[in-house]
């Protein structure tokens, strides 16, 4: 059996990994059929391995035993093996997207503490007479009822019945009394029953935002950090 | 320098006789850990120190460039990646060494281009297996540098042609080629040898 030119020099040139046990098992089948029937074959064979036993009967030297000690000395004169941080090894479109991502998920954090907790106290009225403004008193509740702020003075819209303010200036752990004042054209004032609300939740609210804003600078500066110099051997790492 | 008895089993020690595998040795290293780089230099710095040295023909420069290959190992331990072993990614830096050295005395560009594929004949076949070691081993000496080191890196250190191809950065073709021009070459010395 002749095989064609084109697969006997690919079978010869199978040879050492087939000496070496580094051919699969159809290409090392095919190398012993080959090898069964062809004299050629035989003869590549026994050259090869003419070439591996010399080849492996040379003189085998020892460096200098002294050898490890200098380069311990030398790695020890230099840092501690750098660990490449994830960023670096990233390319520069994956880290911006990275940073996109990261960003929109911060943003989306803060939106969904914003909405599931207001920082301050919402108060809502509807009123369905004229009104030129009103106006939105606080006092604390421990305090006598005639100390009362202004809080906002907002104008009355005649195609609105209902308005909303959110009063933010408040101390934790205090209980507050509102009364609304809406003044008529006539210049008459109607006023509101006291509204009690406490600002409890205000300094947790305060806390979490400023949690938030801490994380928000944390990833930025670890994706924005610049890359550090590859190692010259990244490239073999598939880097 | 010292002679030891020659014996690629010296060089190639089995892995089973290694308790601890390279990689995980590689990711001690890369933590810092200076008896797994002790443990690693004693796997591999014979073979490595014996290919440099067939490559180079200096024993001063292929200790030196030993030391600068596994300070490169120390400080690249971390970005290993296992896309080869790490016997090959360590012959790989040994290699690219000893290529920059042999380049700055411009003599390994020349010894590539010296020996340019020709059309396949079958002259490698027709060496006798009663060839004598030492005369092999001196035409061995003769190669250049690129095929000795595929010569090296197939029989002594039993590397495939993937490997050999990792470590030199050349396709497995250039390694085939190489290698079959190797054993031409080799057979041409020893034919003028009266080796035939």
């Amino acid at each position: 059996m002749k095989p064609m030119p084109w697969l006997q020099q690919e079978l010869r040139q199978w040879l050492p990994n087939y000496l070496n046990g580094h051919l699969g098992r159809p290409q090392r089948w095919l190398v012993q059929i080959w090898l069964r029937w062809s004299s050629d074959g035989r003869a590549h064979l026994a050259t090869h391995r003419a070439v591996r036993r010399a080849a492996r009967r040379q003189p085998i030297a020892d460096p200098d035993p002294e050898l490890l000690s200098q380069i311990r000395a030398r790695v020890l004169a230099r840092t501690q093996p750098r660990p490449v941080p994830t960023s670096a090894k990233r390319p520069v479109l994956a880290r911006r997207f990275f940073v996109f991502v990261e960003l929109l998920l911060v943003l989306l954090a803060v939106a969904l503490i914003w909405q599931a907790l207001p920082p301050g106290n919402v108060l809502q009225w509807t009123h369905n007479a004229p009104a030129e403004t009103f106006r939105v008193y606080r006092a604390p509740i421990s305090e006598a009822q005639d100390n009362y702020v202004l809080v906002r003075e907002i104008p009355a819209d005649p195609q609105d019945e209902s308005y909303q303010i959110l009063d933010l200036q408040l101390t934790p752990g205090q209980d507050y009394i509102y009364r609304i004042e809406a003044v008529q054209p006539s210049g008459f004032l109607a006023v509101s029953d006291p509204i009690v609300a406490s600002a409890g939740s205000t300094l947790a609210r305060q806390l979490l935002a400023v949690l938030t804003l801490i994380l928000v600078a944390l990833l930025l500066y670890a994706s924005l950090r610049p890359a550090q110099e590859h190692h010259p051997y990244h490239a073999f790492n598939g880097a | 320098m010292n002679q030891n008895a020659a014996s690629s089993d010296y060089i190639n020690r089995p892995a089973a006789e290694d308790s601890v595998d390279d990689v995980v040795l590689l990711g001690r290293v890369a933590e810092g850990d200076q008896t797994a780089f002790s443990e690693l230099y004693q796997r591999h710095h014979v073979g490595l120190y014996n290919y440099l040295l067939r490559l180079i023909h200096q024993e001063s420069v292929a200790e030196e460039l030993l030391q600068e290959v596994f300070v490169a190992v120390w400080e690249g331990a971390a970005d290993f990646r296992q896309q080869a072993s790490v016997k090959t990614w360590i012959f790989r830096i040994g290699h690219h060494k000893a290529v920059s050295w042999l380049r700055k005395l411009k003599r390994y560009d020349d010894l590539v281009s010296q020996y340019q594929p020709r059309a396949q004949v079958s002259v490698e076949g027709q060496a006798s297996e009663t060839w004598r070691a030492d005369v092999v081993r001196e035409a061995l000496d003769q190669l250049s540098a690129p095929h000795r080191a595929v010569v090296e890196l197939a029989y002594v250190h039993e590397l495939s042609y993937a490997e050999i191809a990792q470590i030199l950065d050349c396709p497995v073709g250039t390694v085939k080629s190489r290698m079959s021009y190797a054993l031409k070459h080799l057979d041409g010395l020893l034919r003028r040898k009266g080796m035939e």
